[in-house]
């Protein structure tokens, strides 16, 4: 886990300050610009915590809404990617509880014969099955460290805890999966 | 399995599989040939998990950037503070209504009033017969002398007191004078109820009893318990009946 944990980023500033600025300076075309730098971080991890591409990109749009609006409460303090990450792990971990008793209406629907939505490559299904038994926030968890490759400094920024708890919500998170996913796999 | 696992081995073994480095994963082997299948087991799941993140996506181009013109946010901080006060005044004003409720005075008509030893203008309410059978009549007692007085008081059967009612029930009557005086009133069977009107001033309950028993034929006998049985009869002379108490005793004989 180190080899991750360590990992720093040494930039010598945020490059994303500069298109804040710009955007609340009037400049339309910066936001567009932090739209398309993020989108697919934040639909990785829209899409890790709810586990549906559509829900996921939906929640993507209402990510950036909410940025837009309130970027001015953009305090500077910690970098704009993980304040954005922020938003996107609270919006998606929201929107999972909320659709959560949908989905289980929904499978017996799909199970009748629904088509399903076309898809290039089939997540390993041991893996989604094993997720899918998660709480949305380790869920949260597990894709900022594995899929995102955030540094557990980062990761506490983006889920708002120190570093010592998002290691233990992170280790405990990961012995969860790997409970039911041995359990998948025999 | 796990439980075998030594923790600082399970950590190393945690490292080096999200590590994925060659070097690393040999070197481990090597220094702990029995964890060799619990470190592929890990690398296995920590390749698949990361490999998860593009699986089941289609390579699709980012849409563009709808502002939405309304976001489903959860309700505001203050929305639950208010909603949380508002329960709280609506728990505080059942537990008012309640109290108010259970501690208001009764709606029902005051009862008669039987005065004892009152002052110049008697102070009563006539009694109808609609409300005798929702309240007993009431006796009010002079309130104590505060001063000290030598003298012992006359006990309160023998107080004289003011009795007024109006068309009143007759047993009522009876019950209400013998309970003011400190007596339990029994009435005997064959017992003729009817509607009276008394007015005594400055009587005894002895003097009360007995011009009634004239009036309406019966006698009253004290039993000598704190009991005064009503006979409906009147006898020339003292009863001669005894009781396991004690002597019985004529009112007013």
């Amino acid at each position: 886990m180190s080899a991750v944990i360590e990992k720093t980023r040494n930039e010598a500033f945020d490059e994303d300050l500069i298109l804040v600025e710009r955007h609340l300076t009037g400049d339309a075309a910066a936001f567009e610009l932090i739209y398309r730098k993020y989108y697919d971080k934040v639909f990785a991890i829209a899409r890790g915590v709810l586990m549906d591409a559509d829900e996921a990109a939906d929640a993507v749009q209402e990510v950036f809404t909410l940025v837009y609006r309130h970027i001015s409460r953009f305090d500077r303090r910690s970098k704009f990617s993980t304040w954005l990450f922020r938003i996107a792990v609270n919006r998606s971990i929201q929107e999972a509880r909320k659709h959560r008793h949908r989905h289980r209406n929904v499978e017996l629907t799909e199970a009748a014969g629904k088509e399903a939505p076309v898809e290039t490559e089939e997540m390993d299904p041991r893996v989604q099955a094993s997720l899918a038994q998660l709480a949305p926030q380790d869920r949260a968890l597990l894709t900022l460290f594995y899929w995102e490759e955030l540094s557990l400094n980062e990761i506490a920024d983006s889920i708002g805890c120190n570093v010592n708890a998002a290691k233990t919500r992170l280790y405990r998170a990961r012995e969860r999966f790997r409970s039911h996913y041995e359990e998948e796999i025999s | 399995m796990k439980g075998r696992i030594p923790a600082d081995v399970e950590r190393l073994m945690w490292l080096v599989a999200e590590s994925n480095d060659p070097q690393a994963i040999a070197d481990f082997e090597q220094r702990f040939p029995d964890f060799r299948y619990e470190l592929a087991q890990r690398r296995r799941m920590v390749s698949d998990l990361k490999g998860a993140k593009t699986g089941g996506i289609a390579s699709v181009p980012i849409p563009a950037f709808k502002l939405r013109s309304q976001t489903r946010t959860a309700p505001p901080k203050q929305v639950w503070i208010a909603t949380g006060f508002a329960l709280a005044a609506l728990a505080v004003a059942s537990y008012s209504v309640t109290v108010w409720l259970n501690s208001a005075p009764s709606k029902l008509p005051a009862p008669p009033v039987v005065q004892t030893d009152t002052p110049k203008a008697p102070n009563y309410v006539q009694y109808s017969p609609s409300q005798e059978q929702q309240i007993p009549p009431k006796v009010e007692t002079p309130p104590q002398n505060p001063a000290p007085t030598p003298e012992p008081e006359p006990s309160t059967a023998d107080r004289p007191k003011t009795v007024k009612m109006s068309n009143t029930s007759l047993v009522a009557a009876l019950k209400m004078i013998g309970s003011e005086a400190g007596y339990s009133v029994e009435i005997a069977p064959g017992f003729q109820d009817q509607k009276v009107t008394l007015d005594y001033e400055n009587a005894t309950t002895s003097e009360i009893l007995k011009d009634l028993g004239i009036q309406y034929t019966f006698t009253a006998f004290d039993q000598g318990d704190g009991t005064i049985i009503i006979v409906p009869a009147i006898t020339d002379g003292p009863a001669t009946t005894g009781s396991p108490n004690g002597p019985t005793r004529q009112i007013g004989g």
